[in-house]
């Protein structure tokens, strides 16, 4: 597992460095995220005491995805930052080809990049809610399976959840291993693009 | 219509409509990686994860409506 993933973030950075240096976080991030998912096993998570839940899994909680989908978009930003912030921030706001127009086309064309650079921190926002609505949703739906199975009928309620259990194991370390696969790539992608001198 | 009758059938419609690309883009990617295993079975490993990987970020638009849905059921 650990090979598997020094692999893919190794194919991800242009920089053997900085790879070794992020592959850390994204084994942290994956095991952290895949046994918080795998406590949906454990028999003691539905007690309530005043209509609230007393244990919950972590994941179903969108304050605890939502946190590690920012600290993975702000980490990106950060290393981008210390490669070099002016390249960093010439993604997003198009200020050097303000100074290179020449005609009438020039200028339409920094109308149309500087949209562009406002599509990308659009981007950034996006990036945050669709990595953490992601993992909640998935882990959430799974359990509220479960409850809704469950409840239908007496008939319904000891085997034939079941199945429905064993997919979401399945789907609890599918979706950690995609959240490290994605913030491989957000991390990955700002930073080649920031450290690649064709710009 | 009362708003509740409004909302039960928001939440419905959205979960309704919104599975219809994923599953049809869920079944392509399915399609072309067992074909892609059939063809070339060394490589069935490789496949079968980016495949599963793929599947995995197509259907987060599935849970993007379960999302949505939910938040009209119980939030707004």
């Amino acid at each position: 597992m650990i090979v598997w993933f020094k692999d893919k973030v190794d194919l991800g950075f242009d920089n053997p460095v900085l790879a070794r240096r992020v592959l850390p976080m994204i084994l942290t991030l994956f095991f952290a995220i895949f046994i918080s998912n795998q406590f949906m096993l454990l028999p003691f998570l539905s007690v309530t005491a005043d209509h609230e839940l007393i244990f919950r899994i972590p994941t179903t909680h969108f304050s605890f995805t939502l946190a590690l989908g920012l600290m993975v978009v702000l980490t990106s930003h950060l290393i981008a930052i210390s490669i070099s912030p002016r390249r960093h921030f010439a993604h997003f706001i198009k200020l050097e080809l303000l100074f290179k127009i020449r005609s009438i086309g020039d200028l339409l064309n920094w109308f149309l990049e500087s949209f562009l650079g406002l599509l990308e921190i659009i981007d950034e926002v996006a990036k945050v809610i669709s990595i953490s609505a992601r993992l909640f949703g998935n882990i959430f739906a799974g359990e509220l399976m479960g409850i809704v199975v469950v409840g239908i009928s007496v008939y319904t309620s000891f085997i034939v959840p079941t199945p429905l259990y064993v997919l979401g194991i399945f789907v609890g370390a599918i979706q950690a291993v995609v959240f490290c696969l994605m913030s491989v790539q957000y991390i990955s992608r700002l930073a080649n693009s920031t450290a690649s001198t064709h710009h | 219509m009362t708003p509740e009758v409004m909302k039960l059938i928001a939440a419905a419609a959205c979960m309704a409509i919104g599975s219809i690309g994923p599953a049809l883009g869920e079944g392509s990617i399915a399609t072309k990686g067992i074909e892609g295993i059939g063809r070339n079975p060394e490589a069935a490993d490789k496949i079968f994860t980016n495949m599963i990987v793929s599947m995995a970020v197509i259907e987060s638009i599935a849970i993007f409506c379960l999302v949505v849905s939910l938040i009209i059921l119980f939030a707004a």
